[in-house]
């Protein structure tokens, strides 16, 4: 299908296309809920709950996007510590084996940092340049082919190669990224400093690189992902017992201006609960929640930032009388979480093309039998589906 | 229906009235030491006074109540030929866009350079200028910097993209940097979250008392009684000062029409008002009754529903609210006083019209579960048609429903 109902519909972009939220080049603008998002934005550890393809992911890129909207200044460093990008099973457990990720991860983050914004890494000090660099080049493997990459002036094509969570839509100056890449080249072409640190001391050091050299003002770690490994998501304890000790060190690191954020399956809580015992009380607790009417909220706004506030419901350009609610009737029949949500209405929309399709003189609008079509091929094919992924959820 | 109103009169600190709660609310804020929220937003229909307000901050309030401030106000939409609400000339830190004139993201960062005399290295790029900016608010830490951006909802939104984007994002992470905006309509969705979490108030229409005032500092007796212009004007400010004017009362609800549209480019005031006009009647409309009701107001009509609803949309002076696009208050109440009087016989045939419009809806076999819904519009409109002595609707003609469409 060709889309053919944007240009109907005059929206300017799909703001349903995307399942994953780290493909949505305008996922900052649909934000609903902001009681969630206030405990991920603000400087204190927190646990952020939901069940899967209920919105962990979408907040977590929405807040590592929040970061980094206006280019730098006195904001959050986000780095995101999405573990099965950082792990081939769910086979980790000590702090060290978290650090040593983390800090890979803050080496993408710091260099795609300074693909994106050049500034940040121009203005800074010879001597914390040369640092820096060196630190990006023992961190990322294989950095001679991300250079060659960045050449080309698209930061989006190394981020989409190195984590696709740090893809912000962004093109830099290219004046800027020519001075950048030229620095980073006169360091590359020098023997590298040997390294003999342990990886606590490492983590330290990038840290104070981040909050103390460049200026940011704190660090923001991004944890989610446990439930993309079959044996934590199968069993929450394990899981627990896999990331406690990492979770141990949240409520200390606030003093170094570090705030751990945990994306996190409900079932992990009580689990939680029991490892950290009185160290559990320092952290920010929210579950996301979903029912059809902030699911009709999450559809509308979508709608309205893709027809740039035109309309703020695709009943506009329905045969619904006006007045009545096409989002609520599509999210009361959905199982209540945003992916499934989104599904529905992608299928409404290709039931009208398809529809339309058949007869090109037909009115240009959204009828009652799209959504009922829409409706029957939900129930038929895609609830099996999603009560199973619930089922693995709860194990 | 050319204007007949002459120009309204351009701010005046001493014409300003009350909006002691907002202003208060804004010292507040700038007084805190480091407020986590540093933004705020204004919004209000036409006519509630949000440009007065920001220039009675920007020219009065920030100048006599608060020091070691420093503030700025554009005006980022023209409310067209007739109206300079910033007067004549220009003022420094002020900038205000003129009827079809686009502000550039460039023009803007300059004016703010300039003001604080900052120095930039040769040929600087955007980043090097929002930088330098950034360096030298982060250096001012005692001072207080505030960007006023009027009527940003009602402007072109690339320019407000760009400036979260590249500016506001950045600017607003300081604790002594502070936007406000104003607009109405539809809200822009911010994506920085300091606006996402921008403490956010609407400014109130004006009490019977507050007009009497107005009509005192702006020095004008009027034909009208003040209840008369509360009346017409519902509160709204911007039209006190015409409506003083008027000989009588159906002239005051000709002028507050005229007032309300002028807003609109002069090449298609004439034809976008009358589908305002002609879809008065409703509470809310989607594109069928838009088409319907254009229709029966104008029978040589040649836009679909969906084309009238964008053009409309265009204005400002509708928004989606409650599952329809709905006018603004003002817009709806001026109307319906208007189009009664100066033409009751196309007010009738727009109530018939819509009658017939749900009559035949309520009817549709695909519609069946609506039917209540329908027939209580039909009530709705049977009613003001009798109130207006037509005891019997008239006859309602066929037509199908598709070609309210394109």
């Amino acid at each position: 299908m060709d889309k053919l109902w944007l240009d109907h519909f005059n929206f300017r972009f799909d703001p349903f296309e995307h399942g994953e939220a780290s493909r949505d080049p305008n996922l900052n603008r649909y934000l609903i809920g902001h009681e969630a998002f206030s405990v991920a934005w603000s400087e204190t550890p927190a646990m952020i709950y939901s069940p899967p393809g209920g919105g962990k992911t979408a907040l977590r890129i929405y807040t590592a996007r929040a970061c980094w909207t206006g280019g730098g200044g006195y904001q959050p460093f986000p780095i995101h510590y999405h573990l099965p990008h950082y792990f081939k099973n769910g086979d980790f457990s000590t702090v060290e084996d978290h650090l040593e990720q983390i800090v890979h991860s803050g080496a993408h983050a710091l260099f795609l940092a300074f693909a994106y914004y050049p500034l940040i890494f121009i203005r800074s000090a010879p001597s914390l340049q040369k640092q820096l660099a060196q630190f990006i080049f023992t961190w990322i493997p294989k950095i001679d082919f991300y250079l060659d990459v960045l050449r080309e002036g698209k930061p989006d094509e190394v981020a989409g190669q190195l984590d696709g969570s740090y893809k912000l839509y962004q093109t830099p100056d290219p004046t800027l990224l020519a001075l950048l890449l030229e620095i980073l080249a006169k360091y590359h072409r020098e023997d590298p400093l040997p390294v003999s640190l342990s990886i606590q001391k490492i983590f330290e050091r990038m840290v104070h690189w981040i909050t103390g050299d460049l200026g940011f003002r704190a660090v923001y770690l991004l944890l989610d992902g446990v439930d993309g490994f079959p044996e934590l998501a199968s069993s929450p304890g394990f899981a627990a017992q896999s990331l406690a000790q990492l979770f141990a060190k949240a409520p200390k690191w606030t003093a170094s201006h570090i705030f751990v954020k945990g994306f996190l399956p409900q079932e992990i809580r009580a689990h939680l609960r029991e490892q950290l015992e009185d160290r559990w009380t320092a952290f920010d607790q929210i579950d996301l929640k979903w029912d059809a009417a902030i699911l009709a909220d999450m559809l509308r706004r979508r709608t309205y930032v893709a027809t740039e506030g035109e309309f703020a419901s695709l009943s506009a350009v329905s045969a619904l009388p006006s007045n009545q609610d096409l989002e609520l009737e599509l999210a009361r029949v959905v199982n209540p979480l945003p992916r499934e949500a989104l599904t529905l209405v992608r299928q409404v929309l290709f039931e009208y093309e398809t529809r339309w399709g058949r007869n090109p003189t037909a009115a240009k609008q959204i009828r009652i039998e799209d959504m009922e079509k829409a409706l029957a091929w939900y129930r038929n094919d895609q609830a099996h589906i999603t009560k199973e992924l619930a089922s693995i959820a709860q194990g | 229906m050319a204007a007949k109103f002459i120009q309204s009169s351009s701010y005046d600190p001493k014409k300003f009235i009350d909006r002691e709660e907002e202003i208060q609310q804004i010292l507040t804020l700038l007084k805190q030491s480091q407020p986590r929220v540093r933004a705020i937003v204004i919004d209000g229909d036409r006519g509630v006074g949000k440009t007065w307000l920001s220039l009675h901050l920007q020219r009065t309030i920030f100048k006599e109540k608060i020091t070691g401030i420093t503030s700025w106000l554009f005006s980022l939409w023209s409310p067209g030929e007739n109206y300079r609400p910033e007067g004549e000339g220009t003022q420094t830190n002020e900038r205000f866009v003129r009827d079809g004139e686009q502000l550039k993201l460039d023009e803007f960062l300059e004016i703010i350079i300039k003001s604080l005399s900052i120095e930039l290295p040769p040929n600087p790029t955007l980043a090097e200028k929002v930088d330098s900016i950034r360096r030298y608010v982060q250096s001012h830490v005692d001072h207080r910097f505030v960007l006023i951006l009027d009527s940003a909802y009602e402007s072109d939104w690339s320019l407000i993209e760009q400036l979260e984007t590249h500016f506001l994002g950045n600017l607003l992470t300081l604790g002594n940097f502070f936007v406000i905006v104003t607009g109405r309509g539809r809200p822009y969705p911010w994506k920085v979250p300091y606006l996402i979490e921008a403490i956010r108030f609407g400014l109130g229409k004006f009490t019977v008392d507050q007009i009497k005032e107005q009509l005192k500092k702006f020095g004008l007796s009027s034909v009208l009684s003040v209840n008369d212009i509360f009346s017409i004007g519902q509160g709204w400010p911007l039209f006190t000062e015409q409506l003083a004017r008027a000989k009588n009362h159906a002239e005051a609800l000709d002028i507050a029409a005229d007032i309300l549209f002028a807003v609109l480019p002069s090449y298609e005031r004439a034809i976008v008002r009358e589908y305002f006009e002609a879809l008065c009647p409703l509470e809310g409309f989607g594109e069928a009754e838009a088409f319907v009701m254009v229709q029966a107001y104008k029978p040589d009509n040649k836009e679909d529903g969906r084309s009238i609803c964008r053009k409309m949309n265009e204005t400002r002076l509708i928004s989606w609210k409650n599952g329809r696009y709905e006018m603004n208050q003002p817009v709806q109440n001026i109307l319906r006083q208007y189009l009664p009087i100066k033409n009751k016989e196309a007010w009738i045939h727009l109530q018939n019209a819509a009658y017939c419009h749900f009559k035949e809806q309520a009817a549709d076999r695909s519609m069946e579960r609506f039917r209540p819904f329908f027939e209580k519009l039909m009530e709705t409109h049977a009613k003001v048609l009798s109130e207006m002595g037509i005891k019997d609707t008239q006859i309602c003609s066929e037509h199908k429903p598709e070609e309210a469409l394109s």
